[in-house]
């Protein structure tokens, strides 16, 4: 018996995963598309690297530039010595990005999440959460001392049901929602909750982690292709994805934003963003802004997978987005489904309760713009051979979803 | 019942009641008798 016996349960599970292989760590990454695995060749399908930025040459020139320059990490926090010309700059220019007057930038999109939450919602407010809410969303709510309700996902009914139930109680209602919901790729009915949002006079907090630079003409998110940033106070989002780094950020207009540096703790007590990580944000960005192509790539090749998916017979997410979640009908299958890519050469992830929604068992891929057409079509071809190997797909099937 | 059973049993008796029980309070419910409190606390509008 030690401290953690408590955990027994996690432990079986966690020894369970070890025994069946599953815990994954790569000899080498190649490119944003390609690994080394276990000695071999293999393509990346499930790594959130949406815009395939992460070995950009520019990117990487930027970071190595400001690393040489400035060193390589600010060794304290945002309102000590923490604070450089790189954190400012990229504050601006994700403020200019979405067209708010404020922006704050913290060291992870899980802190950023910490941060604001518990600084929006104080005792004697109201916290609504969609019911499929990341972790982080969740644990921002623990840190604040807010009142915390769910609302069923993706339910603009049930969320106004439940603002209807605390009219006349006093204090701010908060609403977070999720602009691309991480493990079934679907979006949020944004332009009904917002109405909620409108009708019930609540805050409407928005994190586009893996919405940004992913939906709308800009890149800017599920607000700006559903029509509703006005609506939105609060943009929160992540440099981990989309922007090929580590960090998060919020954006708003509310007037007393900056109180915010000295509310947040995850913010206050934390080292900041280290120079080169800032730099090749920085770049990132502008690549984003300046070039549509890359979404476009994105779109294409996720609509590729998800449709061959699809024909082959795969249940797949309820939207052709670039997360492309497989259901699969138990953990067994799941994880001897999940073996057998691997080693054909196709990584992706194995997503199992309780990180999953309704307890379902998923193998999980999220395409990038650096894919190539070919690989995506690889992809599918491995798909298909393990799920007619384990008997999953029919032939028939397998013909008409026209896969050799 | 694991935790997806126990959140749409909540859900459903929130439906029922006309209710919301805040997650701080889920938290707290062991018991049936515990959960029958905190649904006549929330009925009667008493805050905690």
């Amino acid at each position: 018996m030690t401290i953690l016996a408590k955990h027994a349960a996690q432990r079986l599970v966690y020894d369970a995963l070890h025994s069946h292989g599953v815990d994954v760590r790569f000899d080498s990454v190649l490119s944003p598309t390609e690994g080394m695995l276990n000695g071999r060749r293999t393509i990346l399908l499930g790594t959130n690297n949406y815009l395939g930025l992460t070995f950009d040459a520019a990117c990487i020139d930027k970071a190595v530039e400001a690393t040489r320059s400035q060193g390589t990490g600010t060794t304290g926090s945002r309102v000590a010595n923490g604070t450089y010309d790189g954190h400012v700059k990229l504050e601006d220019a994700l403020a200019d990005f979405y067209g708010r007057e404020h922006a704050m930038v913290f060291s992870t999109g899980y802190q950023a999440n910490l941060g604001i939450l518990s600084a929006l919602v104080g005792r004697g407010d109201h916290l609504l959460l969609d019911a499929d809410s990341h972790a982080s969303i969740y644990d921002g709510s623990r840190l604040g001392h807010g009142e915390v309700i769910r609302f069923r996902h993706n339910s603009p009914d049930d969320l106004y049901k439940r603002l209807r139930r605390l009219s006349g109680a006093p204090g701010d209602r908060l609403i977070v929602v999720e602009g691309i919901y991480s493990m079934l790729g679907d979006t949020a009915p944004l332009k009904e909750i917002a109405a909620v949002k409108r009708e019930t006079g609540a805050y409407l907090l928005v994190d586009e982690a893996h919405s940004m630079g992913v939906l709308g003409e800009k890149g800017r998110g599920l607000a700006e292709a559903a029509g509703v940033e006005d609506d939105v106070d609060f943009i929160v989002g992540t440099f981990s994805k989309s922007l090929g780094s580590v960090g998060g950020f919020c954006v708003s207009n509310d007037p007393d934003f900056d109180v915010m540096r000295i509310v947040c703790r995850p913010y206050m007590f934390t080292a900041s963003l280290p120079p080169g990580v800032v730099a090749s944000t920085l770049e990132a960005l502008r690549r984003l802004r300046r070039e549509p192509a890359l979404r476009a790539s994105l779109i294409r090749n996720a609509h590729r997978l998800y449709h061959g998916l699809e024909a082959m017979g795969f249940q797949t997410g309820p939207e052709p987005n670039p997360i492309v979640a497989v259901a699969m009908p138990n953990q067994e299958m799941a994880v001897a489904f999940w073996k057998l890519l691997l080693e054909s050469g196709l990584y992706l992830n194995l997503a199992i309760p309780p990180a999953t929604p309704s307890d379902v068992c998923l193998l999980r891929t999220s395409v990038s713009a650096a894919h190539t057409t070919a690989q995506i079509d690889t992809a599918l071809a491995i798909f298909a051979d393990v799920g007619e190997r384990l008997g999953f797909l029919s032939a028939d099937k397998r013909r008409a979803g026209g896969v050799a | 019942m694991d935790s997806l059973g126990v959140m749409n049993f909540v859900m459903a008796i929130e439906d029922f009641y006309d209710i919301s029980i805040p997650l701080d309070r889920i938290a707290q419910i062991q018991t049936v008798s515990d959960l029958i409190h905190a649904v006549e606390d929330l009925r009667s509008g008493t805050p905690e």
